[in-house]
Formats: C-alpha cells, sequence, structure tokens
C-alpha cells in the first residue's frame, strides 16, 4: 500500500503521487539541540524568589539567560540546587570595575552565587546581564559545576565578573531556586534552557 | 516545536570597516553575534538602531601578558586591541539580552580574545527603551575585519 499525501490529492481525476514512506516526500523534522525548557518574566510588584522545579534529566547541560533588576538595592545573586542549603558550595570569581580589579573566593558556603561583587543592579531602567552555564548537571557521578558570567553598566560605573561555583554533590540537578536580599523588579526575565549531548 | 536558537543571518567580510545587522526581527529573546578572523587592530563600537548620541557607556576587563587591567568608557567598546599590529586572528561573541524590549536600557554581555594579545570581557549600556532592530559593528580608525559575522536568535519559551 502506497502513501498519498492529503493535500496533493485533489480530485478523482487529479493524479496522486504515491510514496513510499509516511513521510509523504516532507523532510525529516529534527530537533534542535539547544531547547527552551522554562521562562520566567517578573510581573507588577516584583517576586522575591525564581524557581525552576522538575527540571527534565534528558538534556546534557543546562544554560540560564537572566536580565535582572533589584527593587531597593543591589546584592549578589544566590542560586540553590535541589533546594539544598546545607554549606556545601564552594565559589570563585573575577572582577573589574573599571577602576580596580579583584578576585576572591570562599569554600563552605550556603549557595552558589552571581555578581558577588557588583551585585543585581538596582537602577531603574538598568539591568544586569547573566550567563550561568551548568555542565552534565544530570550526571550522577560528578559534583556539579556553574560557570557564570555577568556585567552591568550605568554609565560611570559599572561591574563585569567571571564566576564558577562547585555544587559538592553527585545528584542530579532537578530544581534551581534564585533570589536576592530584595526583590526582583518587574520586567527582570530569566530564561532556563537545555543542551542536548 | 519551534527553533530556539537560529541563525539569522551570516556575513562574509573582506577588509570590512563596520559589521552592519539591519531589519532585525523582534521575535527574539536574546541577540548573540559571533566575530570571526582576522583585524589589523582596532576597537570594536557598538551602535543601536544609527543613534549616533551619546547614549553607550561600557565597562572593559581585559588580560595578556600582564596584570589584568580595566577601564571605562563613554561609548560601547566591546573589545579593545592594545598596539595591535600586522593581522591578529580573533573571535568575538556578543549577547544582548532582552533587546526587543521597549521599557528598558539595554545591556550587552561580550566576551573576546585575540591571538599574542589578550583575552577580554565586556558590559555595554545602551541608554534607549527602543527595541533593537539594527546593529553596527563600527572598527575604530583604519582598522578592517576579515572573516565572518552571525546573527543568531535566541528564543526563550
Amino acid at each position: 500500500m502506497g502513501v498519498y499525501k492529503l493535500s496533493n490529492v485533489g480530485g478523482f481525476g487529479t493524479t496522486r503521487t504515491r510514496y513510499g514512506s509516511m513521510l509523504a516526500g516532507n523532510t525529516t523534522y529534527v530537533p534542535t539541540a539547544y531547547q527552551s525548557i522554562a521562562t520566567v518574566t517578573v510581573g507588577a510588584g516584583g517576586t522575591s524568589n525564581v524557581s525552576f522545579t522538575s527540571i527534565p534529566s534528558t538534556y546534557k547541560h543546562l544554560q540560564i539567560r537572566i536580565s535582572a533588576n533589584q527593587a531597593t538595592s543591589s546584592n549578589m545573586l544566590n542560586i540553590k540546587v535541589n533546594g539544598d542549603t546545607t554549606t556545601g558550595y564552594a565559589i570563585h570569581s573575577m572582577n573589574a570595575n573599571g577602576t580596580s580589579t579583584g578576585a576572591n573566593n570562599a569554600t563552605s558556603v550556603q549557595y552558589a552565587r552571581m555578581a558577588r561583587s557588583g551585585g543585581i543592579v538596582a537602577t531603574a531602567n538598568t539591568f544586569t546581564s547573566g550567563i550561568i552555564d551548568i555542565v552534565d548537571y544530570a550526571n550522577t557521578n560528578k559534583y556539579k559545576t556553574f560557570k557564570m558570567l555577568s556585567g552591568t553598566d550605568l554609565n560611570g560605573s559599572g561591574t563585569i565578573e567571571f564566576e564558577s561555583a562547585l555544587w559538592l554533590s553527585t545528584s542530579a540537578i532537578t530544581q534551581l531556586d534564585l533570589f536576592c536580599t530584595n526583590n526582583f523588579s518587574q520586567y527582570s526575565s530569566f530564561a532556563l534552557y537545555g543542551i542536548l549531548g | 516545536m519551534a527553533i530556539t536558537y537560529e541563525p539569522i543571518t551570516t556575513q562574509t567580510l573582506t577588509s570590512a570597516a563596520t559589521v552592519s545587522f539591519t531589519s532585525i526581527p523582534s521575535s527574539y529573546t536574546d541577540l548573540f553575534i559571533v566575530l570571526n578572523g582576522t583585524t589589523n587592530g582596532a576597537i570594536f563600537s557598538l551602535q543601536y538602531n544609527g543613534d549616533t548620541a551619546a547614549n553607550y557607556s561600557s565597562t572593559q576587563f581585559w588580560g595578556g601578558s600582564s596584570s589584568p587591567a580595566t577601564s571605562r568608557y563613554g561609548t560601547a567598546w566591546i573589545y579593545v586591541i592594545p598596539g595591535g599590529t600586522g593581522t591578529d586572528y580573533f573571535s568575538v561573541l556578543l549577547n544582548i539580552q532582552d533587546y526587543a524590549n521597549t521599557t528598558t536600557y539595554k545591556t550587552s554581555l561580550a566576551r573576546a580574545g585575540v591571538v599574542d594579545a589578550n583575552t577580554n570581557a565586556s558590559v555595554q549600556l545602551w541608554r534607549s527603551t527602543a527595541a533593537i532592530n539594527r546593529v553596527d559593528i563600527i572598527f575604530s580608525g583604519a582598522g578592517v575585519m576579515t572573516g565572518t559575522a552571525t546573527l543568531f536568535g535566541i528564543k526563550a519559551a
């Protein structure tokens, strides 16, 4: 039995094309390797916490793309993994503010952190950009490494930062909570992507 | 499934003093630009929507063979090659997040590296709430680029 594409069938007198496969002449769909998992855009009134829950284990790596502003004063971004609030994280960072450069580290801390030096900006209309890469997040044989780039420019001041963090757990990552000392402002956005390997 | 990370356009350049991406659709969430090739040494300056007014600023962080350095500028510089001569191989990765929103100023993040010179990260600010529909990357002085420039769109769910 052949396959006929109904959109090409026409009337009884129309010559029909008989295909040998269910594709019926269409190209094979190949899903892209970089896929959007979830997005949070903060509404009026702000929010204290952004959560990505039930993260599927089907990807190889994760990426979070951030555009954020805080309501009151600038503070670093905290990242809690799988609800873990023990001191099971370590962090390192390099930063520059247009005047001086710096580096620092901390072990046995409670969260992974981004924008430790400059913080998530609290100036109206201006948003901190950040990109967080989590490599091999679902692997149950490794601790989890975070690689981060973030920055804010305020026309006369600003910070650019490289950071890395380690979550000392071999559990697959299924939840990420992002929060600061103050609420995230309206229009802040957090987008989680999965990268197939 | 909709395509999340999609090439919009690629340009092949020969001794170009400017790279321009025009008529950028507003249907994505973020833009990502990749420049790769050679240059005779230039400062790469970002310009959006043809805005030539003093609405830009940037903070730079770079390091080469000596201590890391930083500086701040009243232009949206995305890369600095100090004293580049001859033909330098380089690459630039530029992220422009939430480029199409009409509520906030536009912040971008760039990473760059050039052989035998330095590695660099920078953040730029365009003080405009307009959606970005055009990006020009302009090379200072007699600077030119030979290579490829690709614009990608990233679409969040």
